[in-house]
């Protein structure tokens, strides 16, 4: 049987995680989800998922201190764990300071994307 | 009294005093003439200052001509007009410090202000785009749904369309308040123009096949025919964003049915793409004022309406000239719709 690819949720508002977990279920992927920023900090160094989808917006810990506590505390997986940045914040000053720094794969602006791109650009990640 | 050491506590005070407070005087002064620039105020108060100073100094001259004449006179005279005129001196640097301060106080307040406006609106916009988000997703998941009648296939599909104007609207108001701004920093790196267009008519030609529209794109050879002819230095994004806007435009405007047709070439060190459509054509009056936000014949309803969905070309050419380059169009009844974006090398 084929191992099934991991994918790990992060985002806080209901309507967009519903989606997002019922377009990754379609395309058999297991899904796990996290609603704020330490319980994503949580899952991800428990679970190692083979791709992060993080938003920038979510309460507790935000996406990039996610995105650099993976990278700084995560071991062998953090420092190469696949991360793409899924938000609906246009890149500022800031937000691109941390993308240099903690280099996600992938940029992607929730709104000006269709859920069939962010699969086909999570299988790009994970070389399908 | 002595009137040697009067004279001198005089002369001693007030010339020094004199003389620094001209020098700046003479310097807040210029500092208001260019702040306030070619205004007429802006030349009067530097020119009243001027003009002060010149009167103050020859006062300075004639009491002190007076006090070497006739010492007793002289000192006896000069000393109550020196006194007044040392009090208005203090009062003027006392006034002067506290003005200072309040216009410090004052600038710090509007640089927060205009930051907290520039914040506010990137709240609001990423507050926008969530629900829209939301409903675009969902519409996604929905046209996956087996079973869906023709009818209700097509309502969403018109859904999906609104929703996506909705969502660049916002998109091109965040854009047009950075560039209001200054906000946008400009990236420059190797861009290989050639391959920025192919990507954005690929992006684009669904939304061309909705009008039964068809793109034609030819590439032509350079001078030189190397394979990076088309690479020039310059911010991707807003190169991307600006041929997006152009072609985009002349999808919608374009007739139903025909060809867009889009040229890529080389002309003197420019490197030019342009963009042409059959369709409506548009009226001289208006062709002056396509690239602003507003239109200014806005007599006409209808005319207002339409500027709303005008913000893609002041942003283009906005864009293009963040990368020293320019947009211009032409139209004509015979010869069609043709927008034509520069880039200097």
């Amino acid at each position: 049987m084929n191992t099934q690819k991991r994918i790990l949720i992060v985002e806080d508002d209901e309507i967009l995680y519903t989606a997002l977990i019922e377009e990754f279920k379609n395309n058999a992927f297991m899904v796990t989800h996290a609603i704020d920023g330490e319980d994503a900090i949580k899952q991800a160094l428990a679970q190692m998922p083979d791709i992060v989808l993080l938003d920038i917006n979510i309460p507790k810990l935000s996406g990039m201190q996610v995105m650099e506590k993976i990278r700084k505390e995560g071991g062998e997986w953090g420092r190469t764990a696949k991360i793409i940045l899924l938000t609906n914040l246009n890149a500022d000053d800031t937000i691109l300071e941390g993308v240099i720094k903690y280099t996600p794969t992938f940029y992607l602006i929730k709104a000006e994307v269709k859920l069939e791109t962010i699969v086909a650009k999570v299988n790009e990640c994970l070389g399908v | 009294m002595n009137y040697e050491i009067a004279r001198t506590l005089i002369l001693g005070i007030g010339w020094p005093m004199l003389i620094m407070g001209s020098i700046f005087v003479m310097h807040r002064a210029y500092q208001f003439y260019t702040k306030t620039g070619k205004t007429p105020i802006g030349k009067l108060v530097p020119l009243f200052a001027l003009t002060s100073i010149i009167t103050a100094y020859a006062l300075g001259f004639v009491a002190t001509t007076f006090m070497y004449i006739d010492i007793m006179r002289g000192v006896l005279y000069v000393t109550p007009i020196f006194g007044i005129w040392f009090i208005i001196m203090i009062a003027m640097i006392l006034v002067s410090l506290r003005l200072n301060k309040e216009a410090y106080t004052y600038n710090r307040a509007m640089t927060l202000f205009n930051k907290s406006k520039d914040n506010f609106i990137a709240i609001v916009a990423h507050q926008l785009r969530t629900p829209l988000s939301g409903i675009k997703w969902t519409l996604d998941l929905l046209m996956q749904e087996k079973n869906l009648s023709g009818a209700v296939e097509k309502k969403v599909q018109q859904i999906n369309t609104a929703n996506d104007t909705m969502i660049r609207i916002i998109s091109d108001l965040l854009s047009i308040t950075q560039l209001e701004n200054n906000k946008i920093t400009v990236h420059s790196e190797k861009t290989d123009i050639a391959n920025v267009l192919s990507d954005t008519i690929a992006t684009l030609t669904p939304h061309a096949e909705k009008n039964n529209q068809s793109i034609s794109y030819t590439k032509k050879d350079t001078y030189t025919n190397a394979s990076n002819a088309y690479t020039v230095e310059a911010d991707k994004m807003l190169v991307g964003e600006a041929i997006k806007n152009i072609i985009s435009n002349a999808i919608n405007h374009g007739a139903h049915d025909s060809d867009i047709h889009i040229e890529l070439f080389e002309e003197k060190k420019d490197i030019c793409i342009s963009v042409h459509n059959f369709g409506e054509t548009i009226p001289e009056a208006r062709l002056k004022n396509m690239f602003e936000k507003f239109s200014r014949n806005n007599d006409d309803h209808e005319e207002l309406v339409q500027e709303i969905g005008g913000l893609g070309l002041f942003i283009a050419r906005s864009f293009v000239r963040l990368v020293r380059g320019d947009i211009t169009v032409t139209s004509s009844e015979q010869h069609g719709t043709l927008f034509t974006i520069r880039l200097h090398r």
